[in-house]
């Protein structure tokens, strides 16, 4: 049994079916994970399965008035939440009969209803004011009250962030460690006692007989008798009526049966290699966590009963280093696939969410979800195994993002940023990231955040990409014209020699080679910038930065080996380079002085990403202007993708 | 799990304790309860059939294994869940087979929940109360403008037809129970099934049509048969002989192989042919066990019933002996309404007045009212007892009479008397505003599409609820025709506006007030009670039908002939209870029925037994054997 679709009306983020503002998501049979920013509405989905179902830790959940949700300031009166469970055992199905809901050609399958109303006072409001409830069951709620023993069976282990694991592991009436043993086949055979006070040496076989022993044990050493007897001659026999003495006893546990005996038991963690295993040594919060954590997921796996295993955590990098959450998240994916257990996780860790199965991750937006399973997005289904690897936890930024900025290399991602920065339009203040592909091809798997059905993710993502046509002026580029011009053979090896330049190219074929760029990635909310000439510094060269990019490339030439330059040296070539710029743009035409000056680049003789970093450093500083100065002489391709990410407030 | 539930001699002895004034010593008791397969059990009347499998249960319970499967306990009728429900309650952890996993309801109930609502509810069907009568009528009145030419070809058989029309089987066909079959093909059949589905979509169906609907969710969703078998390992069927071959069917498509099913009946109190049925599921099935001993009464009882009865082995009489020989008496045209009065009188000259207050004494016949007027006395219960009044006998209140309605949820008492008596008085409120509710609330088909439609103003609701309460807890005085309208009106008024406008008694339709008033036949000055009052004692007869009193003990039986196609009953039984005849031998379903009624009639006192029959249909030689077999005839053909 698991859950297979999960509906809301009017809960909390989640408005109304009639403008489709409703929640309606599928979850896989196993590995689920929620990513989003905050406010997503990810929170709210767990909840309606924990208000639905309830939990197995008891823990106090109802529909509240704020619960409600608020459009254009009138909150809604009814809502109502709805969790479909499918794939019945038989067992299941039989334990569930008076619930099912029948559907031709389906097996039977539970669907939870829960309706809530809110109370609006006057007449039979009184005192309760909190919203009235019924859990029934079939969509729309039209079937039988769900019952208590229907309750037993459906209810989600739920795991709240930040949680205390080091208490929840404290040995407490119901505590998990005693459900996990009291789930283990051979637990009824531990509550046999035969122990006999007149021999009490004899070899103690069951659990229950080991603490007997010791009871017996302890309640004859005389530190305790002592006590014992002090406590009742000396205190108690005073406070005593006749009728009804006050003796006290000094045990190890109350009442010697299996299940107090198991509620005394603690789980913990050995301490650390090196540290004598006998001492005591509280680990970390992290690594209890994780035992917990694995508790859980023990209890489910090992029930093996009727019971729903369905585990919501939420957050579970809470307290993990970065490389534990990604073991965290293997393993849940693992469990969930061998043990048969469904998790839904809920995460703001790029970690977490790059470590899982894209497949199993949905998208949350502004209170919509987007399943990034296959058939979902518009990413073939090959493409899948090759994003996993390629979603390292950088890249993974991509889905907390409320916009994204795909560049080619590490230059883009350093200069963006700043440029848009300062020119008023923050990347950070936007909740925009960039991300490095390393690759115009890769631009593809910008797909995954386009959807097959036609709608549009709420995320912008801008792909900003070099046009790889190389401008005619540029001598040190051999183009096919160029070889033609020459009387040189076009062929080498029986290949042909590469189109490189513009003039290798009619204008409709220009076109057409930048169309193609673009379509590769185009589509939904996703849009692609192709540099104007031919790469990003060269365009910078083009543009009205062209001076910064300039002296720029000169700072990086000065710094040469050393790998840095001081505050004077710095001062210095800046100043000259400046001044080199402006008397050679007396003579030369800039498409020159372009060509020239990014020869260094092209041959790798000037590395891009330290380029970059120096013009972001006098994007910083305020050397390059601000605000719309600075946006008019960005080259325009950036320009339009700036305005695309960020379009200006006014 | 391993095996079927087996019960275990170790836990008889538990028997004792939940049992103390019973024994269950006897080998044919201790067979049946420890029969753990798929059996059969033929049992004699009073052999403590209920009690039998009532100790069953209550020894299964204890140790049912399971947590979420359970035992399905189905019976004929409510009373009989009711009797069932009442003997669990009695003993140790019973109780805990009246709730989830188990089921303990009648066979609709179980049909209804586990398969034909779900099932209604994918088909957007919202089922209302089921009212045989009203859907007959309602489907008649609107089939009627398109069939009027085929009707009336014979109207009084082809109307019954129309009345009749029900689905059948997974596919919803359109069939009929009636002599004249619905045709085939045709105009009228197509209208007639568009007129049955429109009714069906508005939530109007009759009972017969659920199970149809169970066939079709069976049929369609894969493995509903298959969870409804796992979740009932042990399934035990009361009153088997009652079920008919609809019921069968459904239950047959459920339970298979891996399930125990066991059976409790007598099939010689079937309603249905005897030996007749040649249907697979027919009772008893081969290799029956049997309950022959009865403790209900003696050998002389037993000889009688024995000579009446056409199937099973001999019933052994273990119960007290009893105050008189078998009587027959001997009325003629002038005493005939002096019988019941008479008998009265005469058995309490030796009825030991503390049994009369524990056990009831019942004058019935096999004949209501219906008979020729041309055909001698001795025909139909009015021969004896003129007053006699059918709907007061009725059990079931009629979903369409709100007086009904009203007094049900007053007085309604048994274990589950507050959901009953709820739902009665909600169905009451849904009778009234679906006639008179302002429009919205009119067109609500069920109390929950009320409350729902009453979300928004929490007045009306209130007052809803308010009225319904109202109704249980403070009962009106419906004991006659004014006082009932008179309560309708005030709960109308009281109901504020969701009325719409005034209503006047004129209003009122007259349906809702039919049965209202007379009806509580255990009520002193019901219709059908005799009070009998000598100078030592005083005790009623109730004056019944014979089908009314199937599983009743009676303290003393008088049974009343009756004619049915110019055939006296008793007459027609007396080579039998002579020993001329033997019933095993009779393959007429005329005979078969008539000595079926004088089987039950015969098997229910415990002290007492009379027959009475005119003296015009007896002959000397008759009853000078009779006699010789040990029978008591008194004539009473003179008035006194």
């Amino acid at each position: 049994m698991h859950v297979h679709r999960v509906s809301a009306e009017n809960f909390r983020t989640f408005g109304a079916c009639l403008n489709g503002k409703h929640l309606d998501i599928l979850l896989n049979r196993g590995l689920n994970v929620l990513v989003g920013e905050n406010d997503a509405g990810k929170t709210s989905i767990i909840d309606v399965m924990r208000y639905a179902l309830l939990t197995t830790s008891n823990d106090f959940v109802r529909v509240e008035d704020d619960d409600f949700h608020i459009d254009a300031g009138n909150q809604a009166t009814e809502l109502w939440l709805e969790v479909e469970l499918r794939g019945l055992s038989k067992p299941q199905q039989a334990a569930l009969l008076d619930w099912l809901t029948l559907e031709a050609g389906a097996e039977p399958y539970l669907i939870i209803h829960l309706h809530a109303r809110r109370r609006l006072g006057g007449v039979g409001g009184g005192r309760q004011s909190n919203p009235a409830v019924t859990v029934s069951c079939g969509k729309g709620g039209g079937g039988a009250e769900i019952s208590s023993a229907a309750r037993e069976l459906i209810r989600a282990t739920y795991l709240k962030p930040l949680r205390d694991a080091v208490a929840e592991l404290r040995p407490k009436k119901g505590s998990r460690l005693s459900q996990v043993l009291r789930a283990h086949k051979d637990v009824k055979a531990e509550a046999e006692n035969n122990f006999d006070k007149t021999k009490p040496d004899d070899k103690p076989t069951t659990l229950v007989e080991i603490m007997a022993q010791a009871q017996h044990r302890v309640s004859t050493r005389k530190v305790v008798t002592d006590v014992r007897d002090k406590l009742n001659d000396d205190f108690l026999k005073e406070l005593s009526f006749d009728a009804t003495p006050l003796i006290s006893d000094i045990r190890v546990s109350a009442d010697l049966t299996l299940a107090q005996i198991l509620e005394r038991l603690e789980l913990t963690l050995r301490p650390p290699g090196g540290v004598s295993q006998d001492l005591v040594c509280e680990r970390g919060l992290g690594y209890n966590n994780v035992l917990f954590m694995a508790a859980e997921l023990l209890l489910l796996s090992n029930g093996g009963g009727d019971e729903l295993a369905l585990l919501l955590i939420e957050e579970p990098e809470a307290h993990l280093h970065p490389q534990l959450q990604a073991r965290v998240l293997s393993m849940l994916a693992d469990k969930a696939a061998t043990k048969n257990i469904q998790v839904v996780v809920t995460t703001h860790s790029p970690n977490v969410a790059s470590s899982a199965p894209v497949e199993t991750l949905t998208l949350v937006c502004s209170g919509r979800p987007y399943r990034l399973s296959p058939g979902d997005t518009c990413l073939e289904p090959a493409d899948y195994e090759f994003l996993r690897r390629f979603l390292d936890s950088s890249k993974a930024n991509l889905f907390f993002a409320r916009g994204v900025l795909i560049v080619e290399g590490p230059a883009e991602s350093i200069l963006l940023p700043a440029l848009a920065e300062a020119a008023g339009r923050s990347f950070e203040a936007n909740g925009i990231s960039t991300i490095s592909v390393g690759g115009v091809g890769l631009f593809r798997y910008a797909r995954i955040l386009q959807r097959k059905d036609g709608t549009k993710l709420p995320i912008k993502v801008a792909c900003l990409g070099d046009s790889d046509i190389v401008p005619n002026d540029v001598s040190y580029v051999e183009g096919r014209q160029d070889k033609i011009n020459k009387g040189q053979a076009l062929t080498k090896d029986g290949k042909q020699h590469m189109r490189r330049k513009v003039a290798d190219y009619t204008s409709a074929e220009l076109i057409e080679v930048r169309q193609a760029k673009v379509d590769r990635a185009k589509g939904g909310s996703t849009e692609v910038f192709i540099a104007d000439h031919w790469t990003l510094e060269y365009d910078l060269l083009r543009s009205g930065l062209a001076k910064a990019g300039y002296i720029a490339i000169q700072l990086e030439q000065a710094e040469g080996s050393k790998g840095y330059l001081t505050a004077v040296e710095y001062d210095k070539v800046y100043q000259e380079a400046g001044e080199a710029f402006d008397s050679l743009a007396l003579f030369e035409p800039e498409e020159a002085i372009a060509a020239d000056a990014y020869e260094l680049l092209h041959s790798k003789r000037a590395s891009k990403a330290i380029v970059a970093q120096y013009l972001a450093k006098m994007a910083k500083d305020g050397s390059l202007g601000t605000g719309d100065a600075l946006l008019k002489a960005l080259p325009p391709y950036i320009k339009s993708a700036l305005d695309y990410l960020v379009p200006d407030e006014l | 799990m391993s095996g079927p539930f087996q019960l275990t001699h170790d836990d008889l002895a538990a028997l004792s304790q939940f049992f103390p004034h019973l024994s269950f010593a006897r080998q044919e008791q201790i067979n049946a309860l420890l029969h753990a397969a798929t059996a059969d059990f033929q049992a004699a009347p009073g052999s403590g059939k209920t009690t039998l499998l009532g100790a069953k249960l209550a020894l299964m319970s204890a140790r049912w294994p399971h947590e979420r499967r359970g035992i399905c306990i189905l019976t004929h009728t409510n009373v009989a869940r009711e009797e069932i429900e009442r003997c669990l309650k009695s003993v140790p952890h019973g109780d805990s087979l009246l709730g989830y996993p188990h089921f303990i309801g009648t066979i609709q109930t179980f049909v209804n929940k586990f398969l034909a609502i779900p099932w209604l509810r994918t088909l957007g069907i919202n089922l209302r109360e089921i009212d045989e009568e009203d859907f007959a009528d309602r489907f008649y009145g609107r089939a009627y403008p398109f069939c009027k030419a085929w009707v009336d070809v014979n109207a009084w058989e082809r109307a019954t037809t129309i009345r009749n029309v029900r689905y059948q089987g997974a596919e919803l066909a359109l069939v009929s129970d009636a002599e004249t079959p619905l045709p085939a093909t045709g105009k009228m059949i197509d209208s007639l099934r568009a007129l049955k589905a429109t009714m069906a979509r508005d939530g109007r169906l009759r009972h017969a049509d659920m199970f149809a609907y169970a066939e079709q969710a069976l049929a369609k969703v894969p493995g509903l048969a298959e969870a409804v078998a796992y979740r009932f390992p042990n399934v035990f069927i009361d009153e088997m002989q009652d079920t008919n071959d609809i019921q069968l069917g459904v239950l047959s498509l459920v339970f298979n192989a891996g399930t125990i099913v066991q059976r409790f009946g007598d099939v010689n109190q079937s309603i249905l042919n005897r030996g007749r049925s040649a249907a697979p599921n027919s009772f008893p099935g081969l290799g029956s066990l049997e309950v022959c001993t009865s403790l209900r009464f003696g050998m002389n009882f037993a000889a009688v019933a024995n000579s009446v009865k056409a199937v099973g082995g001999e019933i052994d009489g273990q119960g007290p002996p009893c105050l008189a020989p078998p009587t027959l008496i001997l009325y003629s045209d002038a005493t005939a309404q002096q019988v019941i009065a008479r008998f009265g009188n005469w058995i309490a000259g030796f009825l030991p007045s503390d049994e009369v207050e524990k056990l009831p004494v019942k004058a019935i016949c096999a004949i209501k009212t219906e008979g020729n007027m041309r055909q001698k006395v001795g025909r139909h219960i009015t021969d004896y007892f003129p007053q006699f009044d059918d709907a007061a006998a009725k059990t079931a209140p009629s979903q369409r009479s709100v007086g009904q309605l009203l007094r049900t949820a007053a007085t309604h008492v048994t274990s589950s008397a507050t959901e009953k008596r709820g739902a009665a008085a909600r169905t009451a409120l849904l009778l009234m505003v679906q006639k008179f509710g302002v429009s919205g609330y009119r067109d609500a088909k069920t109390w929950r599409e009320l409350t729902l439609l009453g979300a928004s103003n929490v007045e009306h609701i209130s007052r809803l609820r308010g009225a319904a309460r109202d109704i249980v807890l403070s009962p009106c005085d419906v004991s006659t025709d004014a006082s009932c309208k008179t309560a309708i009106l005030t709960l109308l008024v009281s109901l504020g506006d969701i009325i719409d406008g005034q209503v006047s008694a004129a209003d009122l339709p007259v349906e809702w007030i039919v049965g209202a008033s007379p009806n509580v036949a255990d009520r002193q000055g019901s219709p059908n009670i005799l009070l009998v009052e000598t100078r030592n004692m005083k005790f009623p007869i109730h004056v019944a039908t014979i089908a009314s009193v199937k599983g009743e003990t009676h303290l003393a039986t008088l049974v009343l002939e009756s004619c049915r196609r110019q055939r006296y009953d008793i007459k027609e039984v007396l080579p039998y209870l002579c020993g001329d005849k033997k019933a095993a031998d009779v393959t007429d379903a005329m005979t078969e029925g008539q000595l079926m009624n004088i089987f039950v009639g015969a098997s229910r006192p415990r002290k007492l037994l009379a027959l009475a029959m005119h003296a015009d249909r007896m002959n000397d030689r008759t009853r000078q054997k009779l006699e010789e077999v040990g029978w008591n005839v008194l004539d009473w053909t003179t008035v006194v």
